[in-house]
Parts: C-alpha cells; sequence; structure tokens
C-alpha cells in the first residue's frame, strides 16, 4: 500500500470520526431528538447552523462533479446554475415566512401537512407526498453512488465502490437514526464549511499553478481556442451548441423552483427558529451561493482548460487536475466530495422518513382512530430512516454515468409542487382537484419526457412538466369548487395575526 | 408608495441573466477588465445587483409573521 493510499485512509477515518463527533455529541440534543416534531424538524434552528445546513443541503456533489464538468466541456453556460440560485432566495421571502408561520401554528412537518390543511384532502396529500418520495430516490441514489465512486477513488481501490456506498449510507444512517434533524443540520454545518475552505484552495491551486495570476488563467482559456467563455447563441454554436438559451432557461427554472420546492429544502423553512431568521438568509444565502461557491465552481472547471487536462469524464476534472498538480491536496478534494455528498444524503434520509411517517403512518393511524404517543411516531421515525437508506444503498449500487441529468430529473419532479403551495397561499379559486391534476400531469410528463430524451422545442422535460402542471391546475380549479371561506380564515388566523407588513396572501 | 411593487425588479434581474444570448456586445470576451473576461464580469456584477435586490426586499418589503418574543427561547 502506497504513502499516499496510507494518507487518504487515515483522512476518510479522521473525517468520519469529525462527523460522528458533532452528529452524535456537539449536535445531539435529547430532548429534540426523542420528540415527534424535534426528530424531523429540530426544535426552532437558528441563522448560522440553518444557513448552512440550507446550503449544505442544496449543494450536493454536483458542485465538485457536475458543474466543474460542464463549465470544462460545455463554457460559461453553466453560470445560470449560480444566476438563478437567486431564484430560491427569492422564493424562500414569498414562501419561506409563510410556511414557517403556518407550520409553527398549526404543527405542520411535512409539505404535504400544509397542502392537506388547506385543501383538505387525504388523497392530495398522498399524491404530494408520493410524487416527492419518487423523486427523493433517485436523489439521495446519486449521492450515494457519488461518495461510492469518491471513496473507492482516494484509497486507489483499497474501498471498493460497493463498499464506498455501504460506508455513506451507513455512517449517515447512524447518526441520523440518533439525532434526527438536529445533528443531520450540525454535521451539515461541519460538512459546508469543510467543502467551501476546500474548494477555495483548490482554486488557489489552479491560479498559482496557470502562472500570471488570474488574468494568466483567463488567457490560457482564452488561448485554448474553445470558445468556453461566450455563451451559445445557437444549437451549433461553439462549445458542442449545449447552453443555448432554451436549455438556460428551461433547465434553471428547474434548477430553482425545483430547488427551493424540494421538500428537504421547503422543510428548512419549517425549521427555522423565526420568520426573521428565514429572511435574514433569504438577504444573505444569495451573496454566499454565487460569490462563495458558484463563482470559485466555474474557477474549477475553467482551470481544468487553462492548465491543459485531459480526462475522459468530464465529471473528473477538478480530482483529475489535482491530482496532477498536487496529488496530497487531491486527497482533501475527494474528501470535499463526501461531505457535499453526505450531507444531503443525510437530508433527504430525515425528509423521507418524515414524509413516510407524518403522511402516510400518522393519517393510516388517525383512520383507525388510534391515538399515537410521541415515542411511537419517533419509533417510526427511526425504522423509516434505516429502511430508506437500506432501499436507497441497494438502487445505489448500480452504477449511474451522468449525475446531473439524474439529479436534474428529481428536480424537475420537485418543481411540480408549486402550483398546490401557490394556490393554497395566494389563488382563493384553487381546489384540490386542480391542484392534484397539475401536480400528477406534471410529474407524468416529466418522467414520460425524461425517459424518452424529449427536449420538445429545445426546452427540457421539466419546463414542459410545469407548464402541463399550470395548466391542468388553472382550468380544472376554475372548474370545481373551492374551500370554503370559513376555512380559509381558520388556515390564514396565523398569518393574519401575525401580519407585520403590508403582504399578500388569499386570506 | 407600496414597497412591494419592487418585487417585480425581480423578474428584470431574471431577463437580464437571458440578455447575453441575444445582445451580441454582452457575449463578448472583450474588453477584459483586470483580466477577467467581460462575459464573466457582467454577469457577476449583474448577480451582486440581484442579490442586494434580495437584501433589500428581506429588510423592507417581506413579512417575517414573528414578534421578537418568538426570536427566544428556543434551540
Amino acid at each position: 500500500m502506497s504513502t499516499h493510499t496510507i494518507v487518504s485512509l487515515l483522512a476518510l477515518l479522521a473525517y468520519s470520526a469529525a462527523m460522528l463527533y458533532v452528529g452524535l455529541g456537539a449536535g445531539y440534543d435529547k430532548g429534540i431528538a426523542t420528540d415527534r416534531r424535534g426528530f424531523f424538524i429540530g426544535g426552532g434552528t437558528g441563522y448560522f447552523i440553518l444557513f448552512f445546513t440550507t446550503a449544505a443541503t442544496w449543494f450536493s456533489t454536483w458542485i465538485y462533479m457536475g458543474a466543474p464538468g460542464s463549465f470544462y466541456k460545455n463554457g460559461i453556460g453553466w453560470i445560470a446554475g449560480a444566476s438563478w440560485q437567486l431564484l430560491i432566495m427569492f422564493l424562500m421571502g414569498i414562501f419561506g415566512t409563510r410556511f414557517w408561520r403556518l407550520s409553527r401554528s398549526h404543527g405542520y412537518v411535512t409539505p404535504a401537512d400544509l397542502i392537506d390543511g388547506y385543501y383538505q384532502s387525504d388523497g392530495l396529500r398522498k399524491t404530494v407526498s408520493i410524487g416527492q418520495l419518487i423523486f427523493c430516490f433517485p436523489y439521495i441514489m446519486a449521492q450515494i453512488s457519488g461518495v461510492g465512486l469518491a471513496v473507492e477513488t482516494l484509497t486507489s481501490g483499497v474501498i471498493p465502490f460497493s463498499i464506498g456506498c455501504i460506508y455513506s449510507a451507513a455512517i449517515v444512517c447512524f447518526y441520523v437514526y440518533f439525532g434526527g434533524f438536529r445533528s443531520q443540520a450540525w454535521v451539515d454545518t461541519m460538512q459546508g464549511i469543510m467543502f467551501t475552505l476546500i474548494l477555495w484552495v483548490t482554486v488557489g491551486i489552479m491560479v498559482h499553478n496557470g502562472g500570471g495570476g488570474v488574468a494568466g488563467f483567463f488567457a490560457s482559456v482564452e488561448a485554448a481556442g474553445t470558445k468556453l467563455l461566450n455563451y451559445v447563441t445557437s444549437p451549433d454554436g461553439p462549445n458542442g451548441g449545449y447552453w443555448t438559451w432554451k436549455m438556460y432557461l428551461s433547465f434553471f427554472l428547474i434548477q430553482a423552483i425545483g430547488g427551493y420546492f424540494a421538500p428537504y429544502v421547503w422543510q428548512r423553512s419549517y425549521a427555522a427558529k423565526s420568520g426573521k431568521t428565514i429572511l435574514k438568509i433569504t438577504g444573505t444565502l444569495g451573496f454566499f451561493y454565487v460569490f462563495v461557491i458558484m463563482t470559485p465552481v466555474m474557477l474549477v472547471g475553467f482551470g481544468g482548460v487553462a492548465l491543459g487536462v485531459a480526462t475522459e469524464n468530464a465529471d473528473n476534472i477538478m480530482v483529475a487536475t489535482m491530482t496532477q498538480y498536487a496529488p496530497y491536496w487531491a486527497i482533501f478534494v475527494v474528501v470535499g466530495i463526501l461531505a457535499a455528498g453526505m450531507s444531503t444524503i443525510s437530508s433527504i434520509l430525515v425528509t423521507a422518513s418524515s414524509l413516510i411517517t407524518c403522511d402516510f403512518y400518522l393519517p393510516a393511524m388517525k383512520k383507525r382512530g388510534r391515538e399515537v404517543e410521541n415515542d411511537q411516531v419517533v419509533k417510526v421515525g427511526h425504522i423509516s430512516t434505516i429502511v430508506i437508506a437500506v432501499a436507497a444503498l441497494i438502487l445505489a449500487m448500480i452504477r449511474y454515468q451522468g449525475i446531473v441529468l439524474l439529479v436534474n430529473t428529481a428536480l424537475a419532479g420537485f418543481m411540480q409542487a408549486l402550483t398546490p403551495a401557490f394556490g393554497s397561499l395566494f389563488w382563493k379559486r384553487s381546489t384540490k382537484w386542480g391542484a392534484g391534476c397539475g401536480f400528477a400531469a406534471g410529474i407524468i410528463v416529466v418522467l414520460i419526457f425524461t425517459a424518452r430524451g424529449i427536449n420538445f422545442a429545445g426546452f427540457a422535460p421539466g419546463f414542459w412538466g410545469i407548464v402541463c402542471n399550470v395548466a391542468l391546475f388553472v382550468v380544472v380549479s376554475l372548474l370545481t369548487q373551492p374551500v370554503s371561506d370559513e376555512h380559509r380564515k381558520a388556515f390564514f388566523a396565523p398569518l393574519v395575526a401575525n401580519k407585520t407588513r403590508k403582504s399578500t396572501t388569499c386570506e | 408608495m407600496d414597497k412591494r411593487k419592487f418585487q417585480w425588479l425581480f423578474l428584470v434581474y431574471a431577463i437580464g441573466c437571458l440578455l447575453p444570448y441575444f445582445v451580441p456586445a454582452l457575449n463578448s470576451v472583450n474588453p477584459m477588465i483586470a483580466g477577467i473576461p467581460f462575459t464573466v464580469v457582467t454577469i457577476e456584477l449583474w448577480m451582486l445587483c440581484g442579490n442586494l435586490l434580495l437584501n433589500w426586499l428581506s429588510r423592507n418589503v417581506w413579512d417575517p409573521f414573528s414578534t421578537d418574543e418568538e426570536e427566544e427561547g428556543t434551540k
């Protein structure tokens, strides 16, 4: 075994120990972990932890693999991945505080809780929840696969892909099982800080090795003659003709809307300490997303070109470049991939577990007229955590190519929750039938178009999914009966009572 | 004046992000500014504007629906 491999194994060991220490030590709170609401969404998370858990949940392996790979291969078009991050923050500003207030006052834990709370439909609750669960799986599988690959690379094959997958699922499952949301939010914070620092040091190494500072760096990219620094204005244009304006628009509407309405991001609004905490995040997280994460990601992708690194798999450009220029730092880059991937796995695990417990188990018990004790709910949360982790692990053992595509399918699915959520807060005429038909149609379109590789008129499947969704939502809602005024008043009462500024809702 | 109207400025930001595809001057590497291509400088500045707008909206327009007392007593 080489010295490099031994150092890699030690780094992996140290990283794992740090995760367990934070998850089961500093981040563990027995009172919160054993409370039915606390286990799934914590006990009121403050600014710092919520800031980093939101960032670490949203940024997964794609910031180390897919995104730099796309800059390296297809050019500046992926900058949309940065510019549209702000739409996520905009949506958080519009929806986030309302979600928080309603969750705090009505006791909502899952997104479907809120949908059911407004539309009074258990069928719609289950439709939304199943839709979200279906798309949680590709995302969690992609992360487990990504981490498995990273561990295999890190240890030069001493730990094979399959064991790497088991490692990632098991260790995350361990601290989530015991600590729930709070533990995973604390570990997310540690991981978020880690992968950000590693990213910046990597950029520094690339710029340093490029010679001539930033100016020399970009001059080398331009000299490569691939036109990567120009936007693509036609499909037969330079750098593969991939990022046309239609792809830019559709892909990143999906990224942003899907990004906010992904249940594990949505639940972060429920988890906040207060509405003010959410607004503080809305006003500052965009800066972090764009300038602290996405800008160095762009530099890393272009860095591969500037340094003339050749790799068959563009997703691997960051590791390939570091392996060539700073072999020991490459170890930390791979640890960064683990951090980015595992922070997302843990969040989805808690969320999926809450969906099963609160959207299926509890309503079933209620139907049978059984009262469920706090301990029993937490126990079901524990069991579902294990079941989901094992199921995702088994499915992840199949190797996947193109992590970004896979993740994007999931976001296109999550995006479909826009209409039920919008209708419940802002459109009096929306009905359960409209919301349900739109949501289901959107998901079906996404699945069919993605499976068949249809980019109709140059727009991505998620774009057509949301178009069908909105059209059906409006038409069917206008043809059916909305909820009663009395119910609407009761639903919005917490918002009316806590209004501090002029704000728009359909109360 | 109703400050909520300023939310529509986000639409201007969104449309602005697409402009380099339609305005050739914004799709040019030159002039380089401090060695950074014009395409990169403009989108970074535009994203800074978008961030400043969000920051302003979150402090002046969007309602937190919470009180100062709720800031305390949770962990």
